[in-house]
């Protein structure tokens, strides 16, 4: 997010060189602006105002407005980090709901977080890496803190330990 | 050969000269660079201490006076940098830029104003300037070969400030490499959220670390006017607190090496008007632009890393902003 | 009105205004001191500089120079750059445009000369600042030291180049020979002649439409196009443009080419407008110039000609004092390009917490 921008120029970032955005040397206010609205209204940014500096909104807003830019775009890989540090309860529940959609859709998703539960409840596997080497990978489904805890602390013996593991 | 041997200390002597400016300048870059404040306005802290020195020394007839005043009016700039750069954490480039212009245009209307010539002061007598000084025994060392020449030329007969510019890079070298405010200085520079951390505060460091700067810098400008000239002439800088700056680069924020960088660009200045219409065989006329240019080519070549590497403090141009 | 409506009102208006005002009262506090009646003073200088054609003329002449260094200096600071080159920029730029003029068939048409002169201007602009601007990128110098270094290879390269080169035989002047007649700008009293109307003479040349027209044009690069968005996003954040896939290292030397080939247009006023021929110093003080009217126009084109054209009326108002008043020279301008630069630049968040906590104050219930 770039703070000095308003949002839908904060909307449009990565995107500026898209065709549809572009007509010759112009870029299209009007629309990068109507595409702002619109993503805004889809993951409920308030308040719905394009011209608004992005600085001046809430941090949950700043954080859905991120997440609307990535999620509309319909991406077939998408690495999401910390999607909902800072948002309100609400707000949580959409956007982990959004990220069950898209999965859903057959996307791929990588979820980076420090919230565990967060971890256990959306995601199908689970990579748990220590010191820059991958510790363990276990199903979401089978997970538990403990191992999970274990595996973050790298203090597992061997893979046989961890029950239901699966490398 | 004793032409050429004459000439080389005579271009020497020019060169230690040229020199004083550039070291004080310098060294004030140093203080403020370390602390983690850039200083652009070094140029225009020499012209505002030039002017009010040779003002005052007209005025009140002794240079002293003018030392004292030269020092106060740089003094002030430092702090309308630091009040700017510190205190309200504005760019310190374009607080620096605002010093060196609000410097060329004050020193001319106050001229104009007070002795109703613009861009000039009236000329100092001997006995408001300072003289050289002649050391005792050269008579005597006359009798001695190369060593009397050196003695009479390079070594005797220059005015305190020169004595008191090659004294103050050792002192500032311990000060900044000896003493608890030194290590505060560097750190200040290079990290000032650890000072903070320490209980130390950053802006006050910082104050103080300008405040030398601009006492420095004065001295620097009153040579200039009323020791090196017996006036003050529009610009009469010339660039030199540029120069200063490259120098500081050149000699990577080290006093010593700074001074070596300060002495080296001073001698192609004085060896830039000896090398004038002279034709080097084999090569021609070298163009004097082209000597005159070299201090910021030679700046430019070690920026680009090409020679060393100049790495600033860490900190340099960034306000302190303290995290709540 | 919400706080985020005053927020924007106090940093958008409020405060420029407030030290635009304040760089006013300080030039007022010089004139006092040096004893002279400012507000005489005010009356003499825009009396000089709008009271009468001529004067009109030369006003807008100088705001001409600053509408080009400023934008100069405001297309760099949107990319996060400070461009103090803007004087060596536009000193080499004027090269540019005179090699042309010098040198090309004289029996070729203004059509084609004109066009090539100002090209000749842009690209020598734009080549004096593209080695800062790859050091910078590539090489991380810090572009304010080296275009500093570059405004003093520029003025030892142009002496050379007049003393050694350009100088024509027997003159004892570093100035080139005039420039062929094709590439001289009209000047604006001559145009409005050939209509039937009658204006005083003045240097107000065709450059002001040349100013304007790039004014217009860096309006829309930088809002209205993909480019001048990226350069606007390396300035914001530079860690943002590159998540958003922008190259930083393009966009510094791409913007400094710019931004150079902007200040290299000085040439195309001066030279091809008033003097037909190129001289030492013709730049002197416009590059500085730009970097107040950038800071007074708030980066803004907009702003960029307001403020030029105040610049140009202390510019030639500040000639009239110096005619009419015997304690004040015409460096008064300086002084207030000082002033001006510190104040709308080095503290302009001088006013910013004290209108804060009166005007928009946090609201307690939220």
């Amino acid at each position: 997010m770039i703070a000095e921008f308003n949002a839908s120029e904060t909307a449009l970032l990565g995107y500026h060189n898209d065709k549809n955005m572009n007509q010759g040397v112009w870029l299209k206010r009007a629309l990068v602006k109507a595409n702002c609205e619109s993503i805004m209204e889809a993951f409920d940014v308030r308040p719905i105002n394009p011209n608004l500096m992005s600085s001046n909104f809430s941090g949950g807003n700043q954080q859905k407005l991120i997440l609307a830019r990535e999620f509309e775009r319909d991406p077939e890989v998408l690495i999401i980090g910390q999607p909902t540090r800072g948002v309100d309860i609400g707000a949580i529940e959409f956007i982990r709901k959004r990220i069950i959609d898209m999965r859903d859709a057959g996307k791929a998703i990588i979820l980076i977080s420090v919230e565990l539960e967060e971890i256990m409840s959306l995601s199908d596997r689970i990579i748990v890496m220590c010191d820059g080497e991958i510790t363990g990978t276990v199903n979401g489904d089978d997970a538990d803190e403990a191992t999970l805890g274990m595996m973050m602390a790298n203090a597992l013996q061997s893979d046989d330990e961890l029950k239901g593991a699966t490398l | 050969m004793s032409d050429i041997f004459l000439s080389t200390v005579l271009t020497l002597d020019a060169s230690v000269r040229v020199c004083v400016p550039l070291i004080f300048a310098s060294m004030a870059g140093l203080f403020a660079e370390r602390s983690g404040v850039v200083d652009i306005g070094l140029e225009g802290k020499l012209l505002m201490s030039a002017f009010i020195a040779a003002s005052a020394a007209v005025v009140f007839g002794s240079p002293w006076i003018g030392l004292l005043a030269g020092i106060f009016a740089s003094s002030v700039l430092a702090m309308v940098h630091g009040f700017a750069s510190i205190t309200y954490k504005g760019n310190q480039i374009v607080s620096g830029v605002a010093i060196n212009i609000l410097a060329a245009g004050l020193t001319m209307i106050l001229s104009l104003a007070w002795f109703k010539k613009a861009g000039i002061t009236p000329t100092l007598k001997n006995d408001q300037r300072f003289l050289s000084i002649d050391f005792p025994g050269l008579e005597l060392m006359d009798h001695i070969p190369i060593l009397g020449v050196i003695y009479r030329e390079l070594i005797s007969g220059h005015n305190i400030l020169v004595y008191l510019a090659f004294a103050i890079v050792p002192m500032v070298w311990w000060v900044v490499y000896r003493t608890r405010f030194g290590l505060r200085l560097r750190a200040v520079g290079e990290n000032p959220k650890a000072v903070d951390t320490a209980g130390l505060s950053v802006e006050s460091l910082r104050y103080k670390a300008l405040l030398i700067g601009g006492i420095l810098c004065g001295i620097g400008g009153v040579y200039l006017s009323t020791a090196y000239n017996a006036q003050f002439v529009k610009d009469m800088t010339a660039g030199s607190g540029f120069i200063a700056l490259a120098a500081l680069i050149f000699g990577k924020w080290h006093p010593y090496k700074v001074l070596a960088a300060c002495f080296l660009f001073a001698f192609l200045d004085a060896i830039s008007i000896r090398l004038q219409g002279i034709i080097i065989p084999g090569i021609g006329e070298i163009p004097v632009q082209l000597i005159e240019a070299t201090p910021y080519i030679l700046t430019i070549i070690l920026l680009a890393g090409f020679i060393g590497k100049a790495v600033p403090p860490k900190a340099s141009a960034q306000p302190y902003i303290k995290e709540l | 009105m919400t706080r985020e409506r005053r927020l924007s009102w106090i940093n958008g208006l409020l405060l420029p205004f407030l030290n635009v005002l304040t760089a006013f009262i300080a030039t007022a506090i010089v004139f006092v001191l040096i004893g002279v009646d400012p507000i005489k003073a005010t009356k003499i200088l825009i009396y000089g500089a709008l009271g009468y054609d001529e004067g009109l003329g030369y006003t807008l002449y100088y705001a001409t120079n600053f509408v080009f260094t400023g934008l100069a200096v405001a297309v760099a600071f949107h990319a996060g750059l400070f461009n103090i080159g803007g004087e060596g920029q536009a000193y080499v730029g004027g090269l540019g445009t005179a090699l042309v003029a010098l040198y090309l068939n004289p029996a070729l048409s203004a059509w084609v000369v004109i066009p090539l002169a100002i090209s000749g201007g842009l690209l020598f602009g734009a080549l004096w600042a593209i080695i800062p601007a790859y050091l910078q990128a590539y090489r991380g110098s810090h572009i304010v030291i080296t275009t500093i270094m570059f405004n003093f290879l520029a003025s030892a390269l142009m002496v050379y180049v007049l003393v050694n080169v350009l100088r024509e035989v027997g003159e004892m002047s570093p100035e080139s020979g005039d420039f062929i007649k094709a590439s001289w700008l009209p000047f604006v009293h001559d145009v409005f002649a050939s209509f039937g109307y009658k204006i005083a003479k003045s240097p107000l040349n065709l450059s002001i439409l040349v100013a304007l027209f790039f004014s217009g044009l860096v309006w829309f690069f930088l809002w209205h196009t993909r480019w001048g968005y990226a350069i606007r996003a390396v300035g914001k954040s530079n860690d943002a443009a590159i998540y958003g896939g922008i190259n930083p290292k393009k966009i510094i030397v791409i913007t400094m080419c710019i931004s150079g080939a902007l200040a290299g247009l000085v040439g195309i006023n001066e030279l091809m407008g008033v003097q037909h021929r190129l001289f030492l110093n013709f730049n002197f003080g416009y590059g500085f110039g730009g970097i107040a009217v950038a800071l007074m126009g708030r980066n803004h084109p907009v702003g960029i000609l307001i403020a030029a054209f105040l610049f140009g009326i202390l510019y030639q108002g500040g000639a009239e004092l110096d005619f009419e008043l015997q304690n004040v020279s015409r460096d008064i301008v300086v002084v207030m390009q000082g002033l001006v630069i510190l104040f709308c630049g080095g503290l302009e968040y001088l006013y910013r917490p004290i209108l804060i906590r009166f005007l928009a104050p946090i609201e307690a219930t939220e």
